[in-house]
């Protein structure tokens, strides 16, 4: 009910407690370094090709200026969104599964329809207890130990019979870079406070739900100190990390 | 140098949780003293945490369904002054059950809920004593439907209490409906 | 820049304009915007015909929050809080200032403000003042005072904006004398209002003396005309009044709520609701002991037909705080009578009960 928490995130179009969890796991994040949850998952595989909807992949990837603020850059976030698109859909295709997007995927404003809102809202909330809950030391819920059964209920079934698809793939990236004055502020800091002020953050994490019972089947979670979703070889190289462990 | 001060903040915070684990595991098989006010006795496993006055339990995460036991708002307080602040409408002693939920209704403002209904305001008993007892719902800051019920008791010696179950409105609020259930009537008072 | 014309998505416009992207999905999706289309379409309707060929470019939203507020976004989204249509007295009121938004936006100064503000602060930042300009609160309410910077303009832009205002208002018909009346009333709420809640529109529009002068100076000088019809205006708002009124008690804009409430009155509309929110802003105000004239206010509401049942419950519970048990229980019986289907009869007669045992 109350906000237990006196970290104060910096806001945007995330629930609070997701920026703190992203803080969280940002500062116990280390390298290259991913953390799936959700045990040896096998998914249902139907007579034919796997379908999988992909939602509207959400990546945001901001310049960290001198002073400290960080500004989402439209172009660079638009130019990380086709990339991550353009690799899941070459992952897929590796792996000989169908890719069924939810929307034009040529077009960053993507629409969500009205019927579908609360789902997608009630993913952000879910994703954000995962987040928490799962990767936040110190905040494991003696009901989830060992196990992980998040769902988004039967709900999925709209989304299901009006998109299709047999699992839904969300993805989440986000990543920031220092313009050039930042550089000389981070050494700084490691000296002064011990602590390291991330110039270039990278992190991603994708959640794969069963469109039958809601169940988010699988979920994973990477942190990154490099990579640059900009690239296109480097966006495919996050996601094929992001994917690897994955039941796809 | 926000930024970095900002994420400090995050680390000790995180050095201090670390420490301990936050979540208690409520157990179905035993009654549980809650703020000296409640007993009660849940029918299946709940995470729990405390919070002064206040203590609250989840199964999936608070977003997504919370039950909370919020004791002795007595004469003068408000029921969440952090998140209320100076101006907040306090428990008045000669308050009635249709009063608390205008206070009531203010907390939900002060979390940035729209749209707030409630409903169905009615009587209700715990261990003998008059309570009360109300529905309601609305959007929360995100544009989440939330749906919740409340029971409530004033007494003379421990003001204002209050018993919440509020859960996501797509899927939570009626699968953990039973669970939460439960814990409602089970509950005692000291 | 031209208003409506997306700016590259490498600039710092392209920056914010994603911003305020987000911002406006995030309100579409809040469950804040009234959900009725014709009340959305009337006041698209009125932003249109003074937008004139920049019509296409606009989006507007009606959000359900108390409190006097417009806002509207560089990339052309506009907000109006039900707060404000509940100010205003008719049509032509709740014209000037979407007239007058509307000029800042047809003469970019929001985009200049923009960029002034980029310099200071961050792109949350803006998100979190976008957004509780738009009526979705996203921070601390405190917040809500910054919102005037998000829209403060300098004095010559204000200039500006109330003379084409002014003049887009006039060439739709509209009475010209409508803009420095609405702006009377809301410097006659300001003045009751407890001092330390930043107003946000009166932080982005300071009503000076010397701003009101010139207004009414402009508004003397224009043609007189009123011949924009303005029926539709109270068919509307009558729908919405009492629930928008109730808005502003929970709030607690107790003072506030009482100038409004007389100069409802004074128009003549729903005296019977009227005096029940009196009364009822009274009663619900902690700072008012003496609930002598929440009494009286209730009362004679009750001499109206059009008096909401819950005046008898507000009346009743007065009553049984001052001791008055048989007054209490007449109340709440006549409540019972006169909203037999209301959801809270079972608490009310167990209210009735408890008093019975008292006497």
């Amino acid at each position: 009910m109350t906000n237990t928490f006196s970290c104060r995130a910096k806001r945007g179009a995330r629930p609070f407690s997701f920026l703190f969890a992203l803080c969280l796991i940002a500062l116990t994040g280390a390298c290259a370094q991913t953390q799936s949850a959700g045990p040896e998952v096998s998914i249902k595989r139907p007579a034919g090709k796997l379908n999988i909807l992909l939602m509207p992949a959400d990546v945001k990837i901001s310049v960290v200026t001198t002073g400290g603020l960080t500004e989402p850059n439209a172009e660079w976030s638009e130019q990380g969104r086709q990339n991550v698109v353009s690799a899941l859909k070459a992952e897929m295709a590796e792996r000989n599964i169908e890719v069924n997007p939810y929307a034009d995927d040529s077009v960053p404003s993507y629409q969500i329809a009205s019927e579908h809102e609360q789902l997608i809202k009630l993913h952000q909330a879910v994703g954000a207890s995962i987040l928490l809950h799962k990767y936040g030391p110190g905040l494991q819920l003696p009901t989830k130990k060992d196990r992980f059964d998040w769902t988004l209920g039967q709900g999925v079934q709209s989304l299901r019979d009006s998109r299709g698809g047999n699992y839904a793939l969300f993805v989440y990236a986000e990543d920031s870079f220092s313009s050039g004055g930042r550089v000389a502020l981070q050494v700084a800091a490691i000296i002064l406070f011990g602590a390291h002020v991330p110039g270039g953050r990278q992190i991603a994490f994708a959640s794969l739900v069963d469109l039958d019972s809601g169940s988010v089947v699988w979920f994973n979670v990477l942190t990154s100190g490099g990579g640059d979703l900009r690239e296109p070889e480097s966006a495919r190289q996050a996601v094929d990390t992001l994917l690897a462990n994955s039941p796809l | 140098m926000t930024r970095a001060l900002n994420l400090i903040g995050c680390f000790l915070v995180v050095a201090l949780l670390a420490g301990c684990t936050t979540f208690v595991a409520v157990s179905p098989a035993k009654k549980h003293e809650i703020g000296n006010v409640f007993r009660v006795q849940p029918s299946t496993l709940w995470s729990a945490k405390k919070d002064g006055n206040v203590e609250n339990w989840t199964i999936n995460g608070f977003d997504l369904e919370i039950v909370s036991f919020i004791t002795k708002v007595t004469e003068g307080k408000a029921i969440a002054p952090k998140l209320q602040g100076d101006d907040a409408p306090t428990f008045q002693a000669d308050m009635n059950a249709t009063d608390v939920v205008n206070l009531y209704e203010a907390v939900l403002t002060a979390r940035k809920f729209s749209q707030v209904e409630v409903r169905n305001l009615r009587p209700h008993t715990i261990s003998g004593k008059d309570g009360f007892r109300f529905e309601y719902s609305g959007f929360d800051a995100n544009g989440l439907a939330k749906r919740g019920m409340v029971v409530g008791l004033i007494d003379s010696e421990n003001g204002l209490n209050l018993v919440i179950y509020e859960a996501a409105a797509e899927h939570y609020y009626d699968a953990s409906r039973e669970a939460a259930e439960n814990v409602f009537d089970s509950l005692e008072k000291i | 820049m031209q208003p409506g014309v997306t700016p590259p998505a490498d600039s710092v416009e392209g920056g914010l304009w994603m911003v305020m992207e987000k911002a406006e999905l995030r309100l579409k999706t809040s469950g804040r915007v009234i959900p009725d289309a014709e009340l959305q379409a009337y006041v698209h309707d009125i932003a249109c015909r003074l937008a004139g060929e920049h019509c296409a470019n606009l989006r507007t939203y009606v959000v359900r929050q108390p409190g006097f507020n417009a806002a509207m976004a560089p990339n052309g989204f506009m907000t109006v809080w039900s707060g404000l249509i509940l100010r205003c007295e008719n049509e032509a009121q709740l014209a000037a200032v979407i007239g007058h938004e509307i000029a800042h936006f047809l003469r970019r100064h929001s985009l200049q403000r923009w960029e002034t503000m980029r310099d200071s602060l961050g792109a949350a930042q803006v998100f979190g003042l976008v957004s509780a300009a738009a009526g979705v609160p996203l921070g601390d309410i405190a917040l809500l005072g910054a919102v005037g910077y998000i829209q403060a303009y300098s004095r010559d832009q204000e200039r500006e904006a109330d003379e084409l205002g002014l003049e887009t208002m006039t060439a739709a018909g509209y009475d010209p004398q409508a803009a420095p009346q609405l702006w009377r009333n809301l410097i006659a709420e300001g003045e009751a209002a407890d001092k330390d809640e930043p107003n946000p529109f009166f932080s982005s529009h300071p009503p000076t003396k010397e701003r009101m002068e010139m207004l009414s100076d402009l508004a003397a000088a224009a043609r007189t005309t009123d011949t924009a019809k303005q029926d539709r205006f109270h068919e509307l708002v009558s729908r919405y009044r009492a629930v928008w009124l109730e808005d502003e008690v929970d709030v607690g804009r107790y003072a506030e709520i009482q100038v409004i409430l007389s100069r409802i009155k004074e128009d003549g509309h729903m005296p019977g609701v009227v005096w029940y929110y009196q009364g009822e802003a009274l009663r619900r105000h902690a700072e008012v002991e003496d609930k002598t004239e929440a009494i009286a206010a209730l009362r004679k509401a009750l001499e109206f037909d059009d008096a909401p049942a819950v005046t008898y419950r507000s009346l009743g519970l007065l009553l049984a705080k001052q001791g008055d048990a048989a007054g209490a229980r007449r109340a709440y019986q006549s409540y019972l009578e006169k909203a037999a289907d209301a959801d809270d009869r079972e608490m009310i007669r167990y209210y009735i009960k408890e008093l019975e045992k008292r006497s």
